[in-house]
């Protein structure tokens, strides 16, 4: 499948078409987060008598009013796409990029390798994601690069099965056996023959396994292990909930909650878009 | 054509489903059923024979009120004892069901749920026409030994039973109000061969020696000849021909009954080569103008291709062509098999090539056995 | 019934491998992990005489393979290891968490099929309107908004502001108990029980209930529900007894494959309403780094997937007569 027949597909489908345009607009947020955000979200503001502008609600100068510490909340919220999308974008693709590779070397090859990446693959679903990330998070220490590594650990195993499959079928066609009768080595029809007729799999996956990093990423951060360089969705949620202030200050709640659900369910409308295009038997009916 | 003591009378009965427009072009509806009417007096049996598309299924199950959703009943009546079904409220339409008209579906296979014992759907079909679930659960195992099974079988699920078994249990069910009315449609056809062969003669012999009527859907004429006392016969939503089953096949008079008789070869008994209509049924989103066979009749006129054909009324047989008065002349080069070859007929091309895999929708294309026109779906449980 | 009880045995020894793999996943993380492993099972609060004692009878002072051999030896004899915090065998503080946890986890479970199911059978009933494009929309949304967040703010509302729920916990302070059974089987457990478990089952909504729509959608073509109305019941009979009731088996499947995805929640809303579950302890244990209850508490979650897993698919094995136990 072609990069225009798959913007057509996603376009086709109305969901899909909105998923894609939440996750431009993140991107772009993203991007030019700094820009966007009229104050650095680690700065206090005072009022004019002096004392701390604490859970200010919204007014002209702060649009999503401030923090119990006085910070402006807006700023935390657009700062925050920067850590959401890279965690998200960099674990989606490490997971796909596992789960593809041990899923084409476990159908293609078979036999004791498949038994051996299989098991593997079942052990991985038996462990509970958040319990074990929180608890490699806790041991390597709070911070970007390690939630990448406890989501790559783990979620790569669906993808792995699902391309399994996908080999096992492809691997009684055609085009295998004459490219390996026309001399083909293994990896060759691994990588030049099997892999781009998984690669439209392999992108549903991506972008369910991006939704299920970001959310994997606000969980960890409401669990007190963000990044501590970095103004989180989950880390202003963990704050606000810490000082006791989601009771009065709605502000403070809604809005970063709201941005993780737009940006989480981006993904899932375009995975699940994509996902019927890939698969016609799942198509509407 | 008011006929008086019909049980079920069918008046101009039109049913159509929505096109589909992947064409580009306008969105034309499927013309299922286009125009049917036929009667049915008490205790008779009318075999509704045709090709698969033919409409027969859309019809019956109008009559039924069991269209899918989407189907749209665009005119007619189907007149019960002189009500009309489709106009009958709910409720009391609920309470004719089963009690006066029954249904033994297409296949038989699935129509009965997985979930549930068998016996306790005989008898869900009792009990919601008359009160006493112990009496209705007895009562299923009596009809179960009528069919031929133990009375234990009540006790078993569908999935525990063969495919001969599950067939009469659907007679079993059909018969358990003893109804004024049951429809099978095409009872037979999901069965594989031989258990088709063993169990054909007791279904029909359970069913036509009941009192009662019965309208049996099916493409295999010689189990009309042998089972129903009058026939119609279904062409691309219409019925073409209808009278008594013996006059029918032995003398028709609508050149498509005289092909399908070619197609088979043991109907009345005498040993000869099959000869088939060439072509296939028209699409029933785009029918041709006029008579619907015509683009595949050897005999057809200029007139055929332009009106509709008059129904001719010959004794007690109903015909609808336009050279019905002439039917006997036809009838003689009919049985020459040098007028089926193929041509270009007058009123119009002959039907596209079918898709690939459609073998199975053209007529007598494949019938090795003297079992049917098509037999799609037929051996599948083997 | 004899390969039922075959199935189940074979089933509770999977259980026990996939128990086994995971305790030595986690004996090899906490090994694996740059730092002193001792500091990980010894408490700097100790007294000397303690400390010897620990790692003494975790084997920390010999070889590797020597103490996975002991650590495992351990966990048989149902020695868990003492934590820190309270001072007690980790396993006596982790047991009644256990039991808050799969009570919570059944809870939000059982929500989310009865709406799945209700929901989804709405929906395919809808099939084509803007209802059924809404639903879908609120599914998808209800399963991409962080569960804690959803807590939190079904939290503002029902309890701060309306007052209808208490604020967290998992019973009245103060609350005198006359036995053992009234812990949980009181209106007060029930009240403190319904919004945790009203969240966690929002959050898990969104299989069961597109599931359901797209099972729906299927079953009402077959001939068998034809055939149901053809017999005259009525309308609702033919869609409970045999539409929603064979429509159920797929959301059946779907609800044990979504156990794994499910205790993620509980743990996070065990978190935010304060619920004295394995969730909320093994947080608190990994902060406090009281790591012979974090381990406990996460063996324990595993055993709690195992376990609504089986009971998924036993349930399957009761609802649909064709499955042959074996």
């Amino acid at each position: 499948m072609t990069a225009r027949e798959l913007l057509s597909a996603l376009t086709r489908d109305r969901l899909g078409l909105v998923g894609l345009i939440l996750f431009g607009i993140f991107a772009l947020t993203a991007v030019f987060a700094p820009l966007i955000a009229p104050f650095d979200p680690m700065q206090m503001h005072f009022r004019p008598d002096g004392t701390l502008a604490r859970l200010e609600p919204p007014s002209a100068s702060h649009w999503l009013g401030t923090t119990r510490m006085g910070r402006d909340v807006f700023s935390q919220v657009v700062m925050g796409a920067r850590p959401a999308l890279l965690v998200g974008v960099l674990s989606a693709v490490c997971v796909v990029a596992v789960g593809t590779n041990v899923g084409i070397v476990a159908g293609y090859y078979g036999g004791w390798v498949d038994d051996l990446l299989m098991r593997l693959t079942d052990l991985a679903f038996g462990v509970p994601f958040l319990p074990f990330a929180l608890i490699l998070v806790a041991l390597l220490g709070p911070g970007l690069r390690n939630m990448v590594i406890a989501i790559v650990l783990v979620m790569w195993r669906s993808s792995a099965r699902v391309v399994r499959a996908q080999v096992l079928t492809l691997k009684r066609r055609a085009f295998v056996e004459a490219a390996r009768i026309g001399g083909a080595g293994n990896l060759r029809i691994l990588y030049r023959h099997l892999l781009p007729s998984v690669l439209p799999l392999a992108l549903v996956y991506t972008a369910l396994a991006m939704a299920w990093a970001i959310m994997a990423e606000a969980n960890l951060s409401f669990l007190g292990y963000a990044d501590p360089r970095m103004a989180s969705w989950g880390k202003i949620l963990y704050e606000c909930y810490t000082s006791q202030a989601m009771f009065v200050a709605w502000w403070w709640m809604v809005p970063p909650g709201a941005a993780i659900t737009l940006l989480v369910l981006s993904g899932f409308l375009v995975g699940r878009a994509y996902e019927e295009v890939a698969n016609p038997r799942l198509r509407r009916r | 054509m008011a006929e008086t003591g019909a049980l079920l009378e069918v008046q101009d009965l039109k049913v159509y489903y929505p096109g589909a427009a992947d064409r580009g072009g306008p969105r034309r509806p499927v013309r299922a059923v286009d125009g049917v009417s036929l009667a049915l007096g008490e205790d008779e049996t009318l075999g509704l024979v045709g090709e698969s598309g033919s409409g027969k299924t859309t019809l019956i199950k109008a009559v039924l009120r069991l269209l899918p959703a989407g189907a749209q009943v665009a005119s007619g009546r189907v007149l019960w004892r002189g009500r009309d079904l489709l106009t009958l409220p709910r409720r009391e339409l609920r309470r004719l069901r089963w009690r006066e008209l029954a249904l033994i579906s297409q296949s038989a296979m699935n129509s009965l749920d997985p979930v549930y014992r068998v016996g306790a759907q005989i008898a869900e079909a009792i009990l919601a026409h008359e009160p006493g679930r112990h009496r209705a659960q007895k009562r299923a195992g009596e009809l179960l030994s009528r069919v031929g099974l133990q009375p234990s079988r009540a006790r078993d699920y569908p999935h525990q039973l063969s495919g001969g078994m599950k067939q009469r249990v659907a007679i079993a069910m059909a018969i358990a109000l003893d109804p004024a009315l049951i429809v099978a449609d095409e009872p037979t056809t999901a069965l594989d061969v031989i258990v088709q062969a063993q169990i054909l003669d007791e279904i029909l012999r359970l069913l036509s020696s009941r009192r009662g009527s019965l309208i049996l859907v099916t493409h295999d004429i010689s189990v009309v000849a042998q089972t129903c006392r009058r026939v119609a016969v279904m062409y691309a939503g219409r019925i073409v021909e209808q009278g008594e089953t013996a006059e029918v096949f032995e003398r028709p008079a609508h050149p498509y009954t005289m092909g399908l008789k070619n197609a088979f070869p043991s109907i009345s008994g005498e040993r000869r080569g099959l000869v088939y209509v060439p072509g296939f049924p028209p699409d029933p989103a785009d029918p041709p103008p006029g008579c619907r066979f015509a683009p595949r009749c050897p005999f057809s006129q200029p007139a055929c291709g332009r009106d509709d054909p008059p129904t001719a009324v010959l004794g007690g047989r109903q015909v609808a062509c336009h050279l019905a008065d002439d039917a006997d002349r036809l009838r003689r080069k009919a049985s020459e098999p040098s007028t089926w070859r193929l041509r270009a007929p007058a009123g119009g091309p002959v039907a596209p090539p079918p898709p690939e895999g459609a073998g199975a929708r053209r007529p007598g294309a494949q019938v090795p056995r003297a079992a049917g026109l098509d037999r799609t779906g037929g051996g599948m449980w083997g | 019934m004899r390969g039922f009880w075959r199935y189940l045995a074979r089933r509770l020894a999977q259980a026990v491998v996939t128990l086994f793999l995971l305790a030595s996943l986690i004996f090899l993380l906490f090994r694996l992990v740059p730092g002193d492993p001792v500091s990980m099972y010894v408490d700097v609060g100790m007294t000397q005489e303690a400390r010897a004692m620990v790692l003494h009878q975790f084997g920390l002072d010999r070889p590797l393979g020597e103490q996975y051999l002991l650590y495992l030896s351990n966990l048989l004899r149902g020695n868990f290891g003492v934590s820190f915090q309270y001072g007690k065998p980790a396993l006596q503080v982790v047991g009644e968490r256990f039991w808050a946890t799969v009570l919570l986890m059944a809870a939000s479970l059982l929500i989310a099929f009865v709406l799945g199911v209700a929901g989804g059978a709405f929906l395919a009933w809808q099939r084509g309107t803007w209802l059924e494009a809404l639903g879908t929309v609120v599914a998808l949304v209800l399963r991409s908004a962080p569960v804690f967040w959803s807590g939190m703010i079904l939290l503002s509302i029902f309890a701060f502001k309306l007052k209808w729920f208490p604020l967290g916990g998992i019973r009245a302070t103060g609350l005198e108990l006359h036995s053992q059974w009234e812990k949980f089987l009181s209106w007060d457990f029930l009240h403190h029980l319904f919004l945790p478990a009203l969240t966690a089952g929002l959050y898990s909504l969104a299989s069961p209930l597109l599931v359901m729509r797209t099972s729906m959608l299927d079953v009402i073509r077959e001939d068998f529900i034809e055939l149901a109305r053809a017999k005259g019941l009525k309308e609702y009979q033919v869609v409970f007894r045999h539409a929603v009731r064979n429509s159920l088996l797929p959301v059946i499947t779907v609800m044990a494959v979504m156990v794994g995805f499910a205790i993620g929640g509980v743990v996070l809303v065990e978190t935010v309403f304060r619920w004295p579950g394995l969730g909320r302890e093994i947080v608190m244990a990994v902060r406090a780094r009281d790591y012979p209850v974090a381990q406990t508490c996460f063996i324990l979650i595993g055993a709690t997937v195992m376990l609504f897993n089986l009971l998924a698919d036993l349930l399957y094995g009761y609802l649909d007569p064709r499955v042959v136990w074996d």
